[in-house]
């Protein structure tokens, strides 16, 4: 009994993979596996409608205000937070807070004008009566991406706008901004390699080239900055060349572990006609291997 | 967040939860937002209800909070500890109130709401239909099914919440399907 269990479940498994990535209906996956039609049908027709409910979602209100509510909520519980050193994917601080109107105002401008792909469309830096709607306006975007690799990309425009940011303020020579704008800088980077680690398998090439790229580009820039800032301020240059570079090969590890790290995976059967489409009927059945969790 | 399978996000999620259980929220932030929807979606197909599951939701996430200090990383992978704060909330919260008819309580609509858009009212009553199918199961059936084939856990993973071994919930899965097609009249 247990055995057959076993069996099942995992024609099941692979049945529902190629239902998912290949486009093979119910009827396919039976045609294919006729000895366990029956029990397969009912099975397979349930755990299918139970997976369509994975576009179950919360409301959008209840998302867009979940990490400030449950910030707050985490203030005023029994364990308070006790490390503020890294302002990663939360929301806003208080003062941000006061420039929301204004940030999203903004962020409606923004988006109208835009055509999908993120662009650091704004100009003030750290010092600026506006940087801080500039931020807010990030902070915006990033607790709206929900899809991993476009907040990847996101991150990569923000973190160039970083340094751009530190450009303009070695131009007009405030050393003391430039200081924070590199700090900035710093976090930004390290936001970087954490998303990377959470990005999927698909579009893990494209990615790997934008980090890649960008990353590299920002350390020739780095380096021409260095011989334009004051000595007091050649420090957080050089710091910031390290974040970069450290934080561009942490990042592409991140990213390329998948190729690394699931070998051969994919579709169970190997013995599918090119293209992948849906089974003849008189296919052989398949038999799996030894049963393997999905 | 299929992402969250990945041993890339494994390694990293190690890093995020070892500063949260330091008192870091910032990295608490970052895994509640990668773990907020699939506990909501395990949490919504339980109690059926929509403001209830996420009211319930960010409750996990207080719990998981205040819990920290106690979770050894080494024990239990992170997520399945999640999951079994989630379901302990799902038990206490179905204990503490009435059942009540859940597919009336959840489609009925409220006169001040603006219509919603055809395909969200579809997809509202058939998760609504189902959320009703999968809490006349037991509620280890309910774990298990929703576990695999909502929130795509393995079932190492499921094992793993469910303190049984691999082969307990393959029979627990093939029992919760059959008895899943009776209630949906398959």
């Amino acid at each position: 009994m247990a055995e057959n269990i076993t069996e099942l479940d995992t024609i099941l498994d692979i049945c529902l993979a190629k239902i998912k990535t290949e486009g093979w209906s119910i009827e396919d996956c039976l045609a294919h596996y006729p000895d366990h039609r029956d029990m397969l049908a009912q099975s397979l027709r349930v755990a299918v409608r139970l997976q369509e409910a994975q576009a179950i979602t919360p409301s959008t209100q209840f998302t867009a205000e979940a990490s400030e509510r449950l910030k707050k909520r985490l203030q005023t519980s029994r364990r308070k937070p006790t490390l503020h050193k890294k302002p990663v994917l939360w929301t806003f601080s208080p003062r941000r807070w006061a420039t929301l109107p204004a940030a999203l105002g903004l962020f409606a401008a923004l988006s109208a004008c835009t055509t999908g792909v993120v662009y650091a469309s704004d100009s003030a830096s750290p010092g600026d009566p506006l940087y801080g709607i500039d931020r807010s306006v990030e902070q915006v975007r990033i607790s709206v991406t929900r899809n991993p690799n476009q907040l990847l990309r996101l991150q990569v425009a923000l973190t160039d706008e970083r340094l751009e940011e530190a450009e303009d303020l070695t131009r007009r020579g405030d050393t003391e901004d430039l200081e924070v704008a590199l700090n900035n800088y710093d976090q930004s980077v390290s936001d970087i390699t954490q998303l990377a680690g959470m990005t999927g398998e698909q579009e893990e090439e494209a990615l790997s080239q934008l980090v890649d790229q960008s990353l590299s580009k920002h350390q020739a820039r780095l380096e021409v900055l260095l011989d334009k800032v004051p000595e007091q301020a050649q420090k957080g240059i050089e710091r910031a060349l390290e974040a970069s570079s450290k934080g561009r090969d942490k990042a592409l590890e991140a990213i390329n572990k998948h190729g690394d790290d699931h070998p051969g995976q994919g579709p169970p059967d190997k013995e599918d006609k090119p293209g992948g489409g849906p089974p003849d009927k008189e296919d052989k059945p398949e038999k799996p291997d030894k049963p393997e969790d999905k | 967040m299929a992402s969250t399978a990945d041993p890339a996000f494994s390694n990293n999620e190690t890093k995020l939860v070892a500063r949260a259980i330091k008192g870091d929220d910032n990295a608490f932030g970052v895994l509640y937002r990668c773990y907020m929807e699939p506990i909501y979606r395990y949490i919504f197909l339980r109690v059926g209800n929509a403001a209830e599951a996420e009211d319930l939701t960010e409750d996990v996430f207080v719990k998981a909070w205040e819990a920290l200090p106690g979770y050894r990383i080494t024990e239990h992978p992170f997520k399945s500890w999640l999951y079994r704060i989630a379901h302990n909330l799902v038990i206490d919260y179905h204990r503490k109130r009435k059942p009540l008819a859940l597919a009336d309580e959840e489609l009925q609509e409220d006169p001040a709401t603006p219509p919603l858009p055809e395909d969200v009212i579809v997809l509202n009553q058939e998760a609504g239909v189902l959320a009703e199918a999968v809490q006349r199961l037991g509620e280890e059936e309910q774990l298990v099914v929703v576990l695999r084939f909502v929130d795509g856990l393995s079932h190492k993973e499921v094992a793993e919440i469910i303190g049984k071994s691999e082969a307990a919930s393959r029979v627990i899965q093939h029992r919760a399907l059959a008895m899943l097609n009776k209630h949906l009249g398959g």
